[in-house]
């Protein structure tokens, strides 16, 4: 797959708050990639060194292995933190000035599309500035994809939207991702990058966590759910056993974390040899959040 | 070039506070230069030359330049709110985004700049040429004295680098208003103070002081000997050419601190 966009040691301060501590992430064509963090961890900024509008104090990023012009941009569709158009313009000379600064053909039948397919076709003449917080929210995303870019940059992209508008720019961005194309997406709405995501970073004050695919992230130090008749002999087993740790009792059958190596057939083995025989063996994939909680509280 | 024209003209067309600037300096503006030519006539007799006449060629070129060039500090009030509003709407930051360059933003607005120098200036030529055939009745042409015209067109741009940047150094818009026009009055009392005090070649170099002095008070060298004979002051007024010239830099000047500082600072 190609390489999209790779930085390398970004690093930026505001006065005395370090708001990015040598960023270095890789995103490559297709995958639809999560910045994940609490607020103040860096997201924004990063997003904003990435688009042009932030100026790093160290490292570097590459669109397109094609450095950090301009150009590149023209081939990106972008939301940063909130919808940025002209109050007293109507939905279609805003989108008709994106059209002019990417230098796009057939203008009027783009507009007529994007505005279809976020549901404002309707408010096409009425100005952004009688727009609700929702309706900003989809012209924005109208904007960002009129071009037909190759990647798609999200900050925030269901914020303001009631549920059943999150339901369809989720579902909206995920019909785009079927169409080959990147996304990038940084959000702390967990859920969301759980139902989205392919790939995520975590950051953490400026400094990332951990980055990979989000189901190998979440399989990590895997937590197991076990069951047998005996409860008590079997957490008692599991105490001595030298792999496995006693998390937490959950109905009629133990949760147990496991070290990366043992896998659920060793675990079955291991606890028969200690007489006592699992009528329950399920890998328990954690949900992000718990996952999420567990990196950021380290 | 025709790009950003193009996306400057579709996001000034339907901004209502250039539109009622534009419609109060169409009307406007001729008011003034009639009622400045009624003054000078009726109130400034002893100091008029022989065969001057305020509104024939060619002294309503000069009449009709000071008169409009009143509508500077308008002007630029017009220019601080286009460049703020792109600051308060962070639609800047957004044509950055979709991929247009700080450098070509700020040559887009050096476009709009031009552009509505151009029209006023139009207006101008047209309001003086329109009172000059009405009036004349002598031998001069309306191409005598025609030169204030060009002057008064490089006087707009400058009020306009200036007001653009206040504009970019302060993002605010109310702020860039306020600081915009205290700027003159500021630079007034330090230019006079510098004059009382024998510096009044500082002022003549001042930078709206010079911009001022493109378009000067259509008798203001005859009002500067009689004040010579009377006092035995002399104002510095530095030759046209000169002058030009430094107007030119100031405007040089404050486009390229815009451009630097819009280059260096996040948006």
């Amino acid at each position: 797959m190609h390489e999209i966009l790779k930085t390398e040691g970004l690093r930026k301060s505001y006065k005395n708050i370090r708001a990015l501590n040598g960023l270095s992430i890789t995103v490559r064509q297709g995958q639809i990639y999560g910045l994940l963090g609490p607020n103040g961890s860096g997201k924004t900024t990063t997003l904003g060194i990435l688009l042009g509008v932030i100026k790093p104090d160290e490292g570097s990023f590459s669109w397109f292995e094609n450095g950090q012009q301009d150009v590149n941009r023209i081939n990106i569709g972008a939301l940063l933190e909130t919808p940025n158009f002209y109050p007293y313009l109507n939905a279609v000379d805003n989108l008709k000035i994106v059209a002019q600064i990417k230098s796009l053909d057939n203008v009027p039948e783009r507009i007529e599309s994007v505005l279809k397919r976020v549901d404002l076709w309707k408010r096409k003449t009425a100005n952004f500035s009688t727009f609700s917080l929702g309706m900003k929210q989809r012209l924005a995303i109208a904007s960002a994809i009129l071009a037909d870019p190759d990647v798609l940059v999200l900050d925030e992209p269901t914020n303001g939207l009631d549920p059943q508008g999150i339901a369809e720019i989720r579902s909206l961005i995920l019909e785009i991702a079927k169409e080959g194309k990147t996304i990038i997406i940084a959000s702390h709405i967990l859920d969301e990058i759980e139902k989205m995501c392919t790939h995520v970073a975590i950051l953490k004050s400026g400094e990332l966590i951990k980055e990979g695919a989000l189901d190998e992230i979440m399989l990590q130090d895997r937590v197991m759910r076990i069951g047998a008749a005996d409860l008590i002999e079997l957490k008692r087993i599991v105490d001595h056993l030298p792999h496995l740790t006693y998390l937490k009792t959950d109905g009629n059958d133990i949760l147990i974390l496991t070290d990366g190596d043992v896998s659920a057939a060793e675990v079955n083995q291991l606890i028969a040899e200690n007489g006592v025989y699992l009528s329950t063996l399920s890998v328990y994939k954690k949900n992000l959040e718990s996952m999420f909680l567990e990196i950021i509280n380290k | 070039m025709k790009q950003l024209l193009t996306i400057e003209y579709l996001k000034l067309r339907k901004l209502r506070s250039l539109q009622i600037i534009f419609l109060i300096y169409a009307i406007i503006s001729p008011v003034t230069i009639y009622a400045i030519s009624s003054f000078i006539t009726n109130f400034m007799g002893p100091f008029l030359p022989k065969d001057w006449s305020a509104l024939q060629f060619p002294d309503v070129w000069s009449v009709a330049v000071y008169a409009s060039s009143y509508f500077n500090v308008m002007m630029g009030i017009l220019a601080v709110i286009v460049i703020s509003n792109e600051y308060s709407y962070k639609t800047l930051r957004q044509h950055v985004i979709d991929g247009l360059s700080i450098k070509k933003a700020i040559i887009g607005k050096f476009f709009v700049f031009i552009a509505f120098s151009l029209i006023i200036t139009l207006y101008t030529f047209l309001t003086g040429l329109f009172f000059g055939l009405f009036y004349s009745s002598g031998d001069a042409t309306f191409l005598q004295g025609i030169e204030s015209i060009g002057l008064y067109f490089i006087q707009t741009l400058c009020y306009f680098s200036f007001a653009f940047f206040i504009a970019v150094l302060l993002r605010r818009t109310a702020v860039s208003i306020t600081l915009f026009i205290l700027s003159f009055i500021a630079e007034t009392i330090i230019g006079l103070s510098l004059s009382a005090a024998g510096y009044g070649v500082i002022y003549a170099y001042m930078p709206l002081n010079s911009f001022s002095k493109l378009t000067p008070f259509p008798i203001l060298k005859e009002m500067i000997a009689a004040g010579q004979e009377r006092s035995g002051n002399t104002p510095v007024i530095l030759d046209t050419p000169i002058n030009i010239a430094i107007c030119f830099a100031y405007m040089l000047l404050f486009f390229l601190i815009a451009f630097f500082t819009l280059k260096r600072r996040d948006l």
